[in-house]
């Protein structure tokens, strides 16, 4: 089957760097995704879901939570300024890379906002 | 039966159809996960930091229909937008033939394997004797 080569090489501004990072943080929800309900799935029995749930309660794991949640926010934030290069003319050149900067800091921020009280729960 | 085998494999492997459907849907899953995620992140991983969920109270909360139907439409628009995700993918970096239908056939099956799990999962919860707490 044919397919399409693009003819150009990538360039390093920041609209390919967001989607860099939606595909990257795809692919790593999508796996954790698979893991997280095969985990959840031990809700089969009690005594399986409560040993599942003592693996996942060491500090590593509340420390890899934090990096799930930055994983997610940058998706989701990332995902809605998508929608709004589809289909709200965000994608005009006039203001691509400020709209792409805008988004970022609104990600930062919700980021932050999230982690401190999961940051404050791995000293519990 | 060769020239049937490849209009089948040219029909369903992508490339084929124009995949607007699925760029499409892509867009409207992503707001509706958008929008569950928060009320999931919340009572999952906000609402009692530091603490991790015991089996009485999910299933407490799993023994409802609406967390029920929560979970489950959180479940099916998830496997959906990410199992889709990875067929953009397999269009973007996959040109072999072969590779693009085996690992999209590998994808349904996952996808297909894991709904059933999810099914498994939350269905059978219900409100036991003596209360959500017992």
């Amino acid at each position: 089957m044919a397919y399409y080569r693009p003819p150009a090489k990538y360039r390093w501004h920041a609209g390919f760097v967001a989607w860099l990072l939606h595909r990257i943080t795809g692919l790593l929800l999508i796996l954790y995704l698979f893991l997280h309900e095969w985990l959840i799935s031990t809700l089969q029995s009690k005594s399986s879901f409560d040993a599942a749930m003592a693996v996942v309660a060491s500090p590593l794991f509340k420390l890899l939570e934090i990096g799930l949640w930055a994983a997610v926010i940058y998706h989701a934030v990332n995902g809605i300024r998508v929608v709004f290069v589809n289909f709200f003319h965000a994608a005009e050149r006039s203001n691509y890379n400020i709209n792409v900067w805008v988004f970022w800091i609104i990600a930062a921020i919700l980021f932050v906002i999230g982690a401190i009280p999961m940051a404050k729960g791995l000293f519990y | 039966m060769a020239t049937a085998i490849r209009g089948f494999i040219d029909r369903y492997n992508g490339s084929g159809k124009t995949g607007a459907f699925n760029w499409f849907f892509q867009r409207i899953s992503g707001v509706v996960l958008l929008v569950l995620i928060v009320g999931h992140f919340y009572i999952e991983h906000f609402y009692a930091p530091g603490t991790i969920p015991t089996y009485n109270v999910v299933a407490g909360r799993l023994a409802s229909l609406g967390w029920k139907l929560f979970d489950l439409t959180f479940v099916i628009f998830a496997l959906w937008h990410g199992i889709n995700g990875v067929f953009e993918f397999i269009d973007d970096y996959v040109h072999s033939n072969g590779w693009r239908l085996s690992l999209r056939a590998l994808f349904w099956f996952v996808g297909i394997l894991y709904l059933v799990l999810a099914l498994l999962t939350i269905l059978p919860f219900s409100v036991p004797q003596g209360g959500i707490n017992g």
